[in-house]
């Protein structure tokens, strides 16, 4: 376990270093920064001593550490766009990002594993046909169209519920909805296999044989340990929620990371947009750990392999 | 069971003796036809859009601003699905818009698996530190958030056509390489293999006459299961404003175009929304048909 755990820590850090080069290359590719200063009257000597005083005038790996050194400490500039240290700009926004991906994940395990579940064990019922409904929209339809028709239904055509913006628990109902549909497909199919897969094993009938109850059999061995299946599906539900923010918040209004980063990029603010991007790869780095460490926690297998 | 319950069981599976409706929708249940008429009809559209319609799908008929589709009021059949904020044809913009839509994914899927594949290949075949390499490379790829990435690759170079299909590759490759990988390296281990390299065949040659035409039914069904996706991907950055850029139909700038006019003009977004919803969807469907098909086996990715 141990072995493991300095494994999976070391892979960690080395994307999240491979981060940082990434920022940074692409920070320099974008042309010498002190082209923003420079008016017409600018002389070549006081550009010379910008250079010199930013550290321009250094070698790249220097520049480089220096920058990190920096970024490592929360400095990465002030806001292109609002006066203040863009570190701040990012970190404010983090509580309404959480918030949202956190709803949108409960509400894709609340409809995604009973669904599924129940379309195996009544294979043809209705709730068969619920799932693959599910599994066919939340699969095939982009976030921002959903997002975009569902406003036009509950908001503007039976005006149920709110169109953007952040507030009491009917702002988070569309957006979670939208969100949260592509991990429900998802769960609905994975469920669905795992669970016909375990309905099928020798273990599920020999419980049967042994005369163990219809419905016992079904929710206490076969549904249990096809849970494990699900489980493993929920980094990637995290990981796919990084692209979704970004859509959903933008379609929705909504005040967090994503739709910041989408701002940021369009007034060309990349101290801002730095930040968010190495902040944003850090959760998902952070949350990829803790779902491979606990999932070797539940599964023994995996830590030797 | 008796010899004729099975074979009625096997004329059943068949699909033989059931008439002709029953012929029907047995080909229905067991070939992906829906999918199969979406595709063509978004692959007929892509080939012979401009002569489809009349109109140009990027300047507008400024008098015929915001018209409604031909079955709501004040609509007529001159603008079939209406026309958006700059009186431009929705018909003429969708059809352009597959064009755009199915050229970008072929050269992504093409280009990114090629890539994918050669790559994979190689660090399956060769293994020790170049395997090591190359699979490290592809972890780091999946490890970081790809759409933000984009995103900052657009500050810096500004959004282009270009731009978007080399994110898109960078987006595709690493699903190529990885599955290529391991079937590389269970080829690795037959016989057969091994006697080529001893009559002398070079590497180039076992590559490319006993590796390649082993995994190309994986790269078939992994490009398959892929499109559908990079579909999505290349219509979510059109519709954030970072894909394509803006005069070009692209489905995503539609919807986008749209989006501020969903309470007055809801057909400005509606319909090439559901472009993409149809597209995405045969697509997936094929795909897992394919899938099932050729390599069962992959049913975990």
């Amino acid at each position: 376990m141990k072995r493991f755990l300095a494994k999976r820590l070391i892979a960690s850090i080395v994307i999240m270093w491979f981060a940082t080069v990434l920022v940074f290359s692409l920070s320099r590719a974008a042309g010498d920064p002190t082209f923003l200063f420079i008016s017409e009257y600018t002389t070549d000597e006081v550009i010379a001593e910008w250079r010199k005083e930013f550290g321009l005038d250094r070698p790249y790996p220097i520049q480089y550490l220096t920058w990190l050194w920096t970024a490592m400490r929360g400095d990465f500039g002030a806001s292109l766009n609002e006066a203040r240290p863009a570190i701040d700009v990012v970190v404010q926004k983090v509580p309404a990002t959480l918030q949202l991906a956190g709803v949108s994940f409960a509400f894709a395990i609340a409809v995604g594993i009973p669904i599924g579940a129940l379309s195996a064990v009544r294979r043809g019922s209705w709730w068969d046909l619920i799932g693959r409904i599910i599994a066919l929209i939340g699969q095939a339809t982009p976030n921002f169209w959903m997002g975009i028709m569902l406003v036009l239904l509950f908001s503007v055509q039976f005006e149920w519920l709110p169109t953007s913006g952040r507030g009491g628990f009917d702002h988070y109902i569309l957006p979670a909805i939208t969100l949260g549909s592509g991990s429900a497909a998802g769960l609905v199919r994975l469920t669905r296999s795992a669970m016909l897969e375990m309905l099928d094993s020798e273990f599920v009938k020999f419980a049967r044989a042994k005369g163990v109850s219809g419905e016992s059999v079904v929710w206490k061995h076969a549904f249990r340990n096809s849970l494990i299946v699900p489980i493993t599906y929920a980094g990637l539900i995290l990981a796919g929620f990084t692209t979704g923010t970004v859509v959903v918040e933008t379609v929705f209004g909504w005040p967090g990371l994503g739709r910041l980063a989408v701002t940021a990029t369009n007034d060309n603010d990349f101290p801002v947009m730095s930040a968010t991007v190495l902040l944003f790869t850090l959760m998902y780095i952070v949350v990829n750990f803790v779902v491979d460490v606990s999932y070797a926690i539940i599964d023994p297998r995996i830590r030797r392999a | 069971m008796t010899t004729a319950s099975i074979e009625t069981e096997l004329t059943r599976f068949n699909g033989n003796g059931r008439g002709v409706l029953g012929q029907a929708w047995y080909v229905f249940r067991r070939y992906p036809v829906l999918p199969a008429i979406v595709l063509v009809a978004v692959a007929f559209a892509a080939i012979l859009g401009p002569y489809l319609t009349p109109y140009d799908p990027q300047f507008g008929d400024l008098s015929a601003q915001v018209t409604p589709p031909f079955w709501n009021e004040g609509g007529s059949t001159a603008h079939l699905l209406g026309t958006d904020a700059l009186g431009r044809d929705i018909v003429a913009r969708l059809l352009y818009g597959a064009r755009l839509s199915l050229t970008i994914a072929g050269i992504v899927l093409i280009t990114g698996g090629a890539t994918g594949t050669l790559l994979g290949m190689i660090a399956g075949y060769f293994s020790g530190w170049i395997d090591e390499a190359i699979m490290r490379f592809v972890d780091l790829t999946l490890g970081v958030p790809f759409i933000l990435v984009a995103l900052v690759a657009v500050i810096v170079f500004g959004a282009s056509l270009e731009l978007i299909i080399v994110l898109l590759v960078i987006f595709s490759w690493s699903g190529f390489a990885r599955q290529v990988r391991a079937e590389t390296i269970q080829l690795k281990a037959m016989d057969y293999i091994a006697y080529a390299n001893l009559s002398g065949a070079s590497t180039v040659r076992i590559f490319a006459r006993h590796i390649l035409p082993g995994v190309f039914n994986t790269v078939l069904v992994i490009a398959t299961l892929q499109v559908g996706s990079l579909i999505i991907a290349e219509s979510s950055l059109s519709f954030l404003g970072v894909g394509i850029p803006a005069p070009r139909p692209a489905w995503g700038v539609m919807v986008a175009d749209g989006r501020n006019f969903v309470s007055i003009a809801y057909w400005i977004a509606l319909f090439p929304g559901l472009a993409i919803f149809l597209l995405s969807y045969a697509l997936n469907f094929i795909g897992d048909w394919t899938r099932d098909r050729l390599d069962p086996r992959l049913r975990q990715i």
